[in-house]
């Protein structure tokens, strides 16, 4: 029997609902950072989390984990990070009658949920070893491309204080990531509850609540949720309001950006806007579900230019202005 | 499907759409108001008879017309209106994704999510209300507009055409009359146009008065709104009376032949050129002249029949000495004939020819100077028409009554001999505006002055209650009484012949200049000046009555022309007066739109809300200033007219 489209986004919501308590369970307070970090995985995309050491970066992603019970790898990036540490390699092996082939080993890559912790402190050439992964999520080695997942996700962290040595992603591997999302400090109380928490004799023990299957399930409701024709227009709109050489751009945007977001930023935003409008219970997509969906969806598609970068200028400043002046109108409709 | 939405959107749309036309309309309607203002108060000022009304129907018509077309053509998608209720309600863009999604949802495969979201969207339309999504805020553009405009109209039109200030019936009356001025401008163009080529013959075509070009350019200064009415009635008594005594110089110049003279001729040539002089008939004598020289050259007058002829000629010359001109000619050529010298003598008739011909053109001058004199007349009294209570000019109401009063009483003593009597009745006011008038105490009524009569001056001066009384020298007629005190100091001149008499008491002190010219008693020339400076009292009482005789029907009338036309000039600039101040102010005579003639200084009136002066004062003043000026050259007597009128012809320098 076929549910009705009330049922499934009522179970939608459930599972989601079980997940994010499981979580809370462990994480104090970061709601903002669960709820896109989900909606991201919902959506299909991949996450880079960015906030200084100690914020819980990691062990979010461990309890998603553990949470989706799911494949997990974590690969630590340093600067001697090699390309097939990631990936894997092809090594002679000798079967038992004495004859020696080559059989690939799969890297870490290979997995349903993979974390890439300090993604930036790897050369740029171990970074891109994730390009093709993250994109196609499959991987070409030795000549033979074998599948990734599903689901596959890449939740990557980096940190923005420590920049001696690192390696900053480059522009075609951050437009890979579904979403950028900024680990904020805890609050006062946030504080005292992860102290009181963290210090006891007791720690939290995750329940497994959703498999790869209900994710996949979930992942295609998302991607039913009409979107109407202007809250389509409305995000590309946003999108190319971030490009200082357009029409629409606003006055931040063409002084301090060199470039704006790519394609996939409007993609990014109407399926996160998709995923939040099932978790508030709706069918369809509100303007106030892609205005969510933008900032992490083009804060770091969005490229400063020199000056930017001299005055400080935040991305996110650019992109709150864009989302705040763009007009949300209602053309075409009679 | 989502009908039900669509319905509540368009309900929406018209909502709004009606309350924007609305908002269009008031900002249009106070745009128009503030337009029909501006209009107004330009047309007040140029003087285009702009009705109020006009302020009214632009208004309405911009405030409907902005409202029409703002519901016609303001029409905006449902989607609009859709947001508008979902931002209001809170609806996360439903209702605009029910209707864009609802064409899809119909028309192709059913789409489940579309189905659940308009059926989830449709249970919210009992909870929305088109009517709360409307705004009647006009902005602040709109607002400060339409305040704007609501001020300007109000204040500049709205209030008029209430009549909250009174003023409604004062702008009909300068309405009319500007409708007047402009009808006598008319006709007196037309009557410029009739008489110019009937004065401008080969045998006048030098005038003392150019009339035709004065009508034209008092029609002109009818139609602008800087020449007051007054001034325009004044100018027409004075064409009026200019053409008249041109006129009647001009009939003194005609020859006066004695019937008695027709006895003594002997030739029948002489007895035809006789009677022709008599009956006025110059051009058949000047063709009795040419026909005579004709015959003198061809020889047809015979050497005996020129003796005769000369007699007779010789006769005529000597019937007609009162005409110089034509008498030494009939002599001269009486001589030549009686010489027999045909042909110096038809030289001599060819020149009495030309002669006989410009007493023709004479004649016909003056029959269109009467013409003339009566058509102005009557343009005058039709200027007069108009309500000369002063309202139209301006003056204060509290004014007005005492103004008029006043305009009469200064005419008294030139028409009627009328004086303190009538002008006590305005006393309150009237001597308030009148401060020196006539040289007379305008309280004081005094009889002795009313006696007098005929009098024409300027006077100026202070006079607190009191008594006294000035006055210029000449004879009137009239009566007068009163009784009061006052006192004062005068100028006055005067100038007339009639009778006078007056009863009245008085007392007072006064100081008075005057000069006069009286004739009477017995028809015998009386001329001289009147009192000079003086102070003293008078303590009248009786009367005084004086009848002159005239010397001749000419004088008389002329006299009596000239009173009357100085009676209108008294009636007409007796209630007009210049505002003063509480300091001392210099106030310049101006004769027409000529240069200035003259100044005086007008005394503070301390203790006075509005001290006023008369320009009455003025005007005469600058008269007496012309006269004095005149009487300074060495000018004979018989010329002095003629050389004021040829100042006067004289056209202001183009500014």
């Amino acid at each position: 029997m076929i549910a009705s489209v009330e049922e499934r986004c009522e179970l939608f919501r459930r599972r989601f609902q079980q997940v994010f308590q499981e979580i809370g369970k462990a994480i104090v307070g970061q709601e903002g950072v669960i709820r896109q970090t989900l909606v991201a995985l919902l959506a299909g995309g991949h996450v880079l989390l960015e906030g200084v050491p100690g914020l819980g970066k990691t062990y979010l992603v461990r309890c998603l984990a553990d949470c989706f019970h799911l494949k997990f790898s974590r690969i630590q990036f340093t600067p001697d990070l090699m390309p097939a540490d990631i990936i894997g390699t092809d090594l002679i092996m000798e079967d038992e009658h004495g004859r020696k082939r080559f059989e690939f080993h799969p890297g870490p890559v290979f997995t349903q949920i993979l974390l890439a912790d300090e993604i930036n402190r790897a050369t740029p050439k171990t970074q891109s070893a994730l390009l093709e992964a993250m994109q196609e999520q499959r991987l070409t080695v030795g000549g033979q491309t074998r599948p990734l997942g599903p689901p596959f996700f890449v939740l990557a962290t980096q940190n923005p204080l420590e920049m001696e040595g690192t390696y900053p992603l480059p522009e075609a591997q951050l437009d890979r990531f579904f979403f950028k999302i900024l680990v904020p400090y805890p609050s006062l109380e946030e504080l005292t509850e992860i102290s009181r928490r963290t210090t006891g004799a007791s720690t939290a023990a995750l329940q497994t609540t959703v498999g790869a299957r209900e994710i996949e399930e979930m992942q295609t409701l998302v991607r039913e949720v009409p979107v109407a024709p202007h809250v389509e227009r409305f995000a590309a709109r946003l999108a190319l309001a971030t490009h200082p050489e357009l029409n629409g751009a606003t006055e931040s945007v063409r002084r301090y950006v060199r470039y704006g977001a790519s394609p996939r930023a409007l993609q990014a935003m109407i399926l996160g806007g998709k995923a939040s409008a099932l978790l508030d219970g709706r069918f369809h997509v509100a303007f106030d579900d892609v205005a969510w969906a933008a900032p992490p969806a083009l804060r770091h598609r969005v490229i400063l230019n020199f000056e930017g970068e001299a005055e400080g200028v935040r991305s996110d400043t650019i992109v709150a202005e864009v989302v705040e002046q763009t007009p949300r109108d209602a053309e075409g409709i009679d | 499907m989502s009908l039900r939405i669509r319905s509540l959107c368009r309900r929406t749309e018209r909502r709004r759409r009606l309350i924007s036309a609305l908002r269009q309309g008031l900002i249009c309607g106070a745009a128009a108001a503030a337009a029909a203002a501006a209009s107004l108060a330009v047309a007040r000022t140029v003087g285009w008879p702009w009705s109020d009304l006009w302020g009214l129907t632009l208004s309405a018509g911009g405030l409907g017309f902005g409202f029409v077309a703002a519901y016609a053509f303001g029409r905006q998608p449902l989607g609009r209106a859709a947001l508008a209720l979902e931002e209001h309600h809170g609806l996360k863009t439903r209702l605009s994704t029910a209707l864009a999604l609802a064409p899809a949802a119909a028309g192709g495969p059913p789409d489940p999510f579309a189905a659940a979201m308009i059926a989830e969207a449709e249970r919210w339309l009992d909870q929305l209300d088109p009517r709360a999504v409307v705004h009647w805020r006009l902005g602040r553009p709109g607002a400060m507009l339409l305040a704007s405009g609501l001020i300007l109209a109000l204040g500049t039109s709205y209030f008029p055409t209430l009549d909250v200030l009174g003023r409604r019936e004062a702008r009909q009356r300068l309405e009319r009359e500007r409708e007047l001025r402009r009808q006598e401008a008319r006709r007196l163009e037309d009557l410029a146009r009739e008489i110019r080529p009937k004065l401008l013959t080969p045998q006048a075509a030098v005038q003392p008065l150019n009339l035709a070009r004065e009508l034209e350019r008092l029609a002109d200064q009818l139609r602008s709104p800087q020449m007051d009415r007054t001034d325009a009635m004044l100018k027409l008594a004075d064409l009026r009376q200019r053409a008249n005594e041109e006129r009647e110089a001009l009939r003194r110049q005609q020859p006066d032949l004695d019937p008695a003279t027709l006895r003594d001729l002997e030739t029948e040539v002489g007895k035809a050129l006789a009677r022709a002089l008599l009956n006025k008939q110059f051009a058949e004598a000047a063709g009795m002249a040419r026909g005579l020289a004709e015959g003198l050259r061809s020889g047809q007058v015979s050497a005996e029949d020129q003796p005769p002829l000369g007699r007779d000629f010789n006769r005529l010359a000597t019937a007609l000495e009162g005409n110089d001109a034509l008498s030494r000619g009939l002599a001269a050529t009486a001589e030549d004939l009686t010489g027999v010298r045909p042909q110096l003598a038809a030289q001599n008739l060819e020149t009495l020819a030309h002669l006989l011909e410009g007493l023709d053109a004479q004649a016909e001058r003056a029959r269109v100077l009467a013409e003339a004199a009566r058509a102005l007349e009557q343009a005058q009294r039709g200027l007069g028409q108009a309500d000369a209570s002063g309202v139209d000019r301006g003056l204060p109401s509290d004014q007005r009554e005492g103004a008029g009063l006043e305009g009469q009483s200064g005419a008294g003593p030139l028409a009627d001999g009328q004086d303190g009597g009538q002008r006590q009745d305005g006393a309150p006011t009237g001597a308030a505006t009148s401060g020196a008038d006539q040289g007379q105490a305008p309280q004081a009524g005094d009889q002795g002055a009313g006696a007098r009569g005929e009098q024409q001056g300027g006077g100026w001066g202070q006079l607190p209650p009191g008594g006294g009384a000035a006055d210029g020298g000449g004879q009137g007629q009239g009566q007068g009484q009163g009784q009061g005190q006052g006192q004062g100091q005068g100028q006055g001149q005067g100038q007339g012949q009639g009778q006078g008499q007056g009863q009245g008491q008085g007392q007072g002190q006064g100081q008075g200049q005057g000069q006069g010219q009286s004739q009477g008693g017995g028809g015998q020339a009386d001329q001289g000046a009147g009192r000079d400076w003086g102070i003293g009292s008078t303590n009248l009482q009786g009367g005084t009555y004086q009848m002159g005789a005239d010397r001749g029907e000419q004088d008389r009338q002329a006299a009596q022309e000239r009173a009357r036309w100085e009676e209108r000039f008294m009636r007409l600039y007796g209630e007009r007066s210049i505002r003063a101040n509480t300091f001392d102010t210099r106030v310049t005579g101006q004769h027409g739109e000529g240069p200035d003639l003259g100044w005086r200084n007008v005394e503070a009136q301390p203790g006075r809300q509005t001290p006023m002066t008369a320009d009455t004062e003025l005007f005469l003043e600058t008269r007496r200033r012309e006269k004095q000026a005149l009487d300074r050259q060495d000018i004979p007597l018989d010329y002095k007219d003629a050389v004021r009128r040829y100042f006067d012809s004289l056209e202001a320098p183009a500014p």
